[in-house]
């Protein structure tokens, strides 16, 4: 596996599909801080903290991951060069988890290229941040695990769909649906929270109120707005959903509320979507 | 030209991938209206007339999908090439990939309607705006050829199927974003300006220059996302209104339609020119 892993990462690296998604990012990160200085200058606004703009690499990590893994793992099940590796002794899962390894492998380089990019451009333009180093290391390595729980999946779907391009189809789908759901968690548990501020005094303990107080949140409680099942499920969205993580990073100046959740959620996507991945690999019938 | 197309729509109607599309519109369809049928209280002022806008919103995607899928196959399995030495001419072969996926387009949106037509067992037909309900169908049929047009385009001149697929959802993308932010620099224009009119507190960084508004405006009505968009203000098709806006609806229908022929020329032109000067491997 080691010999299989190391032929991997040369492929990768000395092919122009992962050094044009590096210099895609680089331009987008750079073009984002760009459009904000011209923003800035246009309404002349004078404090300017460009925290935000750091986890847009995590938001749009599922249309780049995508991208690459359509590109990168497309060809050998199109050209048929999978079947070689086998020839070679190598079982499927060696074969499916190396593929894992190497798509994870990159898509975090691309996430921490549009990180660091972005954070040396808005020092430069803008100056200062919000967020402490320290906590934005934190929230990218959380988001890490989120990008790496996408791969997995886009690995998973690719194993189902057979196909580079019904994969690009399916992944980007998926991936504006997952953006569009997490919207539509956050803002209706942004109500929910909001009916709970509001309710008849008694309906919520002290400890409860505390709570909600400080996280503008609070797990587990049912509201007009939302209650049950609804909520269980909406609750686990909000902690689980990869775009939902990147967008609550965005709006915090510390850890959110639950990042433990956020952890134990990714490592359970990725544990299953591979689990999921190497059984249907192992089934699959390379013509 | 009639054998090619021929051929193409008995491909079209036995491909999995239309199926597979067509159960998706249904799904979806009946999703829109889901909240409308289910909830005894739910009335909207132009209940039934605000939801035809709801396919043509989203089908940008769709058709970038889908006529990326079904065109660039002819690339990947040689098809193409086998046409033209079978003597049709490549003009032919790039009309009849519109036609086909035109067609295709529009009979997803003929299942889309007919089933959002469900709400007429709960909406009284004299609350309908037929006028409006007619010029928003005229326009969103017209928008619905111009993504057409638009991502048959790409994929005919994209060789490569993956590449093709990558091209069109980013641009359907591209269309998406930049046609909601011409929307929302539009609209905090016109606020300002009423406000400035009134004589209350305005932005003035927020008005635009007479030159830039034209612009914007412009770009704004030729994408075809910002039309979409703009065929969710039903009162601006509706004759009841007609003094609130500064075009009469019928005017505003024929000026959007004549914008979409004007795009559907222009690319099935440079896409018949292209084509015939690109290399097929």
């Amino acid at each position: 596996m080691v010999k299989l892993i190391k032929a991997e990462f040369k492929r990768c690296f000395s092919g122009r599909v992962f050094w044009l998604m590096v210099l895609f990012t680089f331009v987008l990160a750079v073009s984002c801080n760009i459009i904000r200085l011209i923003d800035v200058r246009v309404s002349k606004e004078k404090e300017v903290f460009n925290d935000s703009m750091l986890y847009i690499g995590l938001l749009i990590a599922g249309l780049l991951v995508v991208v690459f893994v359509s590109f990168y793992t497309g060809p050998e099940f199109d050209g048929g060069t999978i079947r070689n590796k086998l020839i070679a002794g190598n079982t499927k899962a060696e074969i499916y988890l190396c593929n894992l390894a190497v798509c994870s492998a990159v898509s975090v380089i691309l996430q921490y290229v549009f990180f660091f990019t972005v954070y040396v451009f808005s020092n430069m333009f803008f100056g200062a941040f919000h967020h402490p180093f320290s906590v934005m290391i934190k929230l990218q390595l959380i988001g890490s695990l989120g990008v790496v729980a996408v791969t997995a999946i886009i690995i998973l779907i690719m194993m189902i769909v057979k196909g580079a391009a019904v994969t690009m189809v399916v992944g980007m789908i998926a991936a504006i649906l997952s953006f569009a759901m997490s919207v539509c968690v956050i803002n209706t548990l942004e109500e929910h929270s909001e009916c709970l501020f509001y309710t008849e005094e008694g309906y919520l303990t002290d400890e409860q109120y505390e709570v909600l107080n400080e996280h503008s949140y609070i797990y587990g409680v049912d509201s007009e707005e939302c209650g049950g099942a609804k909520l269980f499920i909406y609750e686990a969205l909000y902690d689980g959903l990869p775009v939902s993580q990147a967008y609550r990073f965005s709006a915090e100046k510390e850890l959110p509320y639950h990042w433990q959740y956020m952890i134990i959620y990714d490592i359970a996507i990725i544990v299953i979507a591979t689990a999921a991945g190497v059984l249907v690999f192992r089934k699959l019938n390379l013509k | 030209m009639r054998n090619l197309l021929k051929a193409e729509f008995s491909r079209l109607f036995r491909s999995r991938l239309f199926r597979i599309v067509i159960i998706l519109d249904v799904i979806y369809s009946l999703y829109t209206i889901k909240d409308y049928v289910m909830i005894p209280e739910y009335e909207d002022l132009y209940g039934f007339e605000e939801y035809i806008w709801g396919f043509i919103l989203i089908y940008g995607f769709v058709s970038a999908a889908f006529n990326s899928l079904f065109v660039s196959h002819e690339y990947s399995d040689g098809t193409l090439r086998n046409k033209i030495v079978s003597g049709h001419s490549r003009k032919s072969i790039y009309l009849t990939e519109l036609i086909v996926c035109s067609t295709a387009g529009i009979i997803l949106q003929i299942v889309y309607i007919c089933i959002i037509c469900l709400l007429l067992f709960k909406i009284d037909l004299q609350y309908i705006e037929i006028g409006a309900v007619i010029r928003i169908l005229i326009v969103s049929f017209a928008l619905n050829i111009v993504y057409n047009a638009i991502f048959v385009l790409s994929s005919m001149l994209i060789g490569s199927r993956v590449s093709a697929i990558v091209w069109s959802i980013t641009l359907s993308m591209v269309l998406f974003v930049s046609a909601g932010m011409l929307n929302s620099t539009i609209t905090s224009d016109e606020f300002h300006r009423i406000k400035r009119d009134k004589g209350l507190e305005y932005d003035e960084k927020e008005i635009l220059s007479d030159n830039q508004r034209k612009i914007y405006t412009f770009i704004y009505n030729v994408i075809p996302v910002g039309q979409a968009i703009q065929l969710e203000e039903v009162h601006n098709f509706s004759d009841d209104d007609m003094e609130a806006s500064e075009l009469s609806p019928d005017e505003r229908t024929v000026r959007l339609c004549l914008t979409d022929i004007s795009v559907i020329a222009v690319t099935t032109m440079l896409g018949v020119f292209f084509f015939r000067k690109k290399n097929l491997k």
